[in-house]
């Protein structure tokens, strides 16, 4: 048992070296299935959709759907890092929400233009992270009830500015006077243009996102030691890594993410939502959680985290041209999620230990 | 509550030939316990001995694999923790059963609180009485059954675990290192009480590290040693010299393959290191190819001093060098930079990340070897990675294989493995072979003279005193606080620094 192994061979159970070779062989095949049950899934609905409904598979389509999820899966993304590091960042909606109100009344109330808004909105968010950062590893609050809190705080702030009122051009301040600046046309390319008319920059984002936090977390050093972190924090400590250092690093990360999800939402909409970001939270955590599934990893990963919100993106696209009412789209996420879930946890845990 | 007559044989407990195995390693090889109805009966042995597994078969915690477990003479297949409590046999242990946030009334009577009769609601005056009276008598303190627990003193918390146990009218009190955390004045509280419940008729397990305390409370004692009971005595016949002796077994030095290595220049040393309220005074040297035993019981300051050297905690007053170099470390980031490695006792938890590969353990802390302009060298940490499971002999299916599927003994070749990669020179191993089997012990025994003969220099902390002896050059007993004896390892028997360690060296010297 100590010679090299096939590389993507699983962890043997020491029980299966005397099983039958059927067993053995059913077991890799099942493997095989569970790791590659997304993509497959995921084939089957691109097929059948397109099957039913012709439009479905036009390149413009696929594009909304990819636009669609651009702002889940960048968000996505920060939620896998900090549940990497054993974490978890429940306040990435409500930044995401006040970064929209943020960006806005930079450009309305301050006239800011673009080069100024978008680094200040994302300050903003890094600013966040690293409060949310001082109190889960600086005061020790339970990561769960610090970003929760932080989730209350930030929906409430994002009110106070505006007295409670959307922003757009022509707000009206609480003093009375009228604001005097409006949406740099920039700005709202990052929401509305296509490069070559083809790709929409928010989907760009995404996959510069994407892109460079699989690198960090699969190919660097600091990502192997967020990893660490996540599976046993002390002895990550004891081999000499600040964890401290890097709890934070993942929530200002966790935290610069969802306000560039903001941005992206802002540019989209073009005005400041009181309402906007609702369920972003939630998407974003669903399809991080359905990313454990992806290739088998089993744990929170980039790759999976984007593939999970491609998934949920195609499911409720198909379903709405096959008239599915909206109000169903809930429901199909849940069910999504539940099934992800089982198939990560349920299945296929090494029996020994 | 139990239907069986008394039996003729007086015995309480009676645990015939108990065999357990966890995952194939003996725990429990046969192991007899006879406690006889009314008595105070004693149950000692270093650790790995087999008390805990045997406690935690009487408590239905466990099933034996073979053997019979009889209680009031009555044999019982398959014992719940359910079961066992209906039998009114009931566990004082101190960090057992009572939930923080609860208030007094409500662990008290956690699960059988009473009701107003013909009515849902429960008898707050019944159980304020209850409790109350049973307190006062017995303790003569008065415990408000509103005050939370967490509030509690230590002692505070183990009379509310007592009282539990009393308010059900117990046969059999078992317990399990009380006087851990107690100081000398509310052990002697509790001794008057073990006392005063065997006079009324309750029949007393107790378990302790402390010889004395066995000396001088109980009527019997069973001595068990690698998972047999290797004999059972009363108290007037015997003496804590002798049951020290009964520990540790003698013939055993074989299973030690220590080297002779030539010692080199000193690689660390302390000089009048102190930590207030934890060890004082404490000055030594390692020097290179050197293994130093360290050991103490509970509470004697040697994991402190472990935890300082790695910078876990700060000393108050001293010095530490490394290599003649200022070396008090503030963290362990610190610690290990100064080539220090710490393999923690608590494996599982603080040792290996068990959800990681073997690979990603073992290059957990030399990662920075691994790395070109921060992006990691996957080939190096393989090579890596095989050369050490070869070099260990780690048993796994593959460097890929999760941590978690392996072996205790192995998961702790991978825990040391990370210091090598490291090329660490001053090994801290706390208890390095706790729940390991023996053929992996005997690796890891090597794997240290190994290191010691490339020049590494090795503080072991351990108290299974045949493996200190074995392994180490020399050995330092601590005893609240300070170093009270250094032997030399080759010159010295396990029960003179059992005595040493417990504090009853003068016992020793009377006996001889």
């Amino acid at each position: 048992m100590t010679s090299i192994i096939d590389e993507t061979a699983p962890p043997v159970p020491r029980s299966a070296n005397t099983s039958a070779a059927t067993s053995t062989w059913l077991a890799d095949l099942g493997t095989t299935l569970r790791s590659g049950a997304v993509f497959i899934l995921l084939a089957a609905l691109l097929i059948g959709f397109s099957t039913a409904e012709p439009a479905f598979a036009n390149l413009g389509n696929l594009m909304s759907i990819l636009q669609a999820v651009a702002v889940v899966a960048i968000l996505g993304a920060g939620v896998t890092v900090t549940l990497a590091v054993g974490g978890f960042d429940l306040s990435i909606g409500a930044i995401a929400a006040s970064s929209v109100m943020a960006a806005s009344y930079a450009m309305i109330v301050w006239g800011l233009d673009t080069y100024a808004t978008v680094p200040l909105v994302l300050a903003f968010g890094a600013l966040i992270g690293l409060v949310n950062a001082f109190l889960i590893v600086r005061l020790k609050v339970p990561d769960l009830l610090a970003t929760l809190s932080m989730m209350f705080l930030l929906s409430g702030l994002q009110l106070i500015p505006t007295a409670g009122r959307s922003i757009s051009a022509g707000l009206i301040l609480p003093n009375g006077t009228t604001a005097s600046g409006a949406y740099d046309p920039a700005f709202l390319l990052i929401g509305r243009a296509s490069l070559f008319g083809i790709v929409p920059v928010s989907v760009v984002l995404m996959a510069l996102v994407a892109i460079a936090l699989f690198v960090l977390t699969e190919r660097t050093r600091i990502g192997r030691l967020l990893f660490a972190t996540g599976g046993n924090e002390i002895a990550t400590r004891l081999a000499g890594a600040s964890t401290a250092r890097l709890k934070t690093l993942a929530y200002v990360i966790s935290g610069t993410l969802a306000a560039l999800g903001g941005i992206v939402v802002a540019a989209r909409v073009g005005r400041g939502d009181v309402s906007s970001g609702g369920s972003l939270l939630m998407d974003a955590v669903a399809a991080a959680l359905i990313g454990f599934t992806v290739l088998g990893k089993r744990r929170p990963n980039v790759l999976g985290t984007i593939v999970g919100a491609v998934f949920v993106g195609v499911l409720l696209n198909g379903l709405t041209m096959l008239n599915a009412p909206y109000y169903t789209q809930d429901f199909v996420k849940g069910a999504v999620l539940v099934g992800a879930l089982a198939l990560t946890y349920g299945t296929g845990r090494s029996t020994s230990s | 509550m139990s239907a069986a007559l008394p039996d003729e044989t007086g015995d309480a407990i009676h645990l015939d030939r108990i065999v357990k195995r966890f995952d194939g390693a003996l725990a429990l090889n046969h192991a007899s316990l006879r406690v006889r109805r009314g008595t105070v009966h004693g149950l000692v042995g270093q650790n790995g001995a087999g008390k805990s597994t045997l406690i935690k078969l009487l408590a239905g915690l466990h099933q034996p694999d073979e053997g019979r477990i009889e209680i009031d003479g009555q044999a019982y297949d398959r014992l719940t923790p359910h079961r066992v409590e209906e039998l009114g046999i009931h566990f004082i242990h101190q960090d057992r059963l009572l939930v923080p946030t609860f208030t007094v009334g409500e662990a008290l009577f956690l699960g059988r609180e009473p009701r107003i009769t013909g009515t849902p609601f429960l008898d707050r005056r019944l159980m304020q009485r209850r409790a109350s009276e049973i307190l006062d008598d017995y303790f003569g303190v008065k415990l408000p059954n509103s005050a939370l627990i967490s509030e509690l003193s230590t002692a505070e918390k183990q009379i509310v675990q007592i009282t539990r146990a009393l308010l059900d009218q117990p046969k059999v009190l078992v317990f399990d290192e009380p006087t851990a955390a107690l100081v000398r004045r509310e052990a002697d509280i509790l001794f008057r009480l073990i006392r005063r419940l065997r006079d009324e008729g309750v029949t007393i397990i107790y378990i302790s590290h402390y010889l004395n305390e066995i000396e001088e409370l109980c009527d019997t004692v069973t001595i068990l040693r690698n998972g047999e009971d290797v004999a059972t005595l009363p108290l007037g016949e015997t003496s804590a010299a002798a049951i020290a002796r009964l520990m540790v077994a003698r013939d055993i030095a074989d299973m030690f393959p220590k080297r002779s290595v030539t010692l080199g220049k000193d690689i660390l040393s302390l000089d009048h290191l102190s930590s207030h309220g934890k060890y004082q005074d404490i000055s030594l040297t390692l020097r290179r190819g050197e293994v130093l035993g360290l050991t103490g019981l509970l509470g004697s300051g040697a994991k402190d001093l472990i935890r300082t050297l790695f910078g876990l905690e700060t000393a108050t007053s001293g010095q530490i060098e490394i290599d003649g170099q200022p070396a008090r470390s503030a963290n362990p980031a610190q610690a290990v930079d100064r080539h220090l490695a710490l393999v923690p006792e608590d494996r599982r938890g603080n040792g290996v990340a068990l959800d990681l590969s073997v690979t990603e353990n073992i290059t957990l802390s030399s990662l920075k070897r691994f790395t070109r302009l921060g992006f990691l060298d996957f080939n190096g940490e393989r090579s890596e990675a095989d050369d050490l499971i070869r070099r260990l002999e780690i048993k796994a299916s593959g460097r890929n294989a999760l941590v978690r599927t392996l072996s205790g003994g192995n998961q702790q070749k991978v825990a040391i493995a990370k210091w090598l990669s490291r090329h660490s020179e001053v090994y801290l191993l706390d208890e390095p072979t706790v729940g390991v089997d023996i053929g992996s012990k005997v690796e890891i025994y090597n794997l240290i003279g190994d290191l010691a003969a490339r020049g590494a220099g090795i503080i072991v902390l351990s108290s299974d005193l045949a493996e200190l002896i074995g392994i180490t050059d020399r050995i330092l007993v601590l005893f609240r606080g300070s170093i009270i004896r250094e032997f030399v390892s080759s010159r010295t028997s396990p029960d003179d620094v059992l005595a040493a360690s417990t504090g009853s060296s003068e016992v020793l010297r009377h006996v001889g």
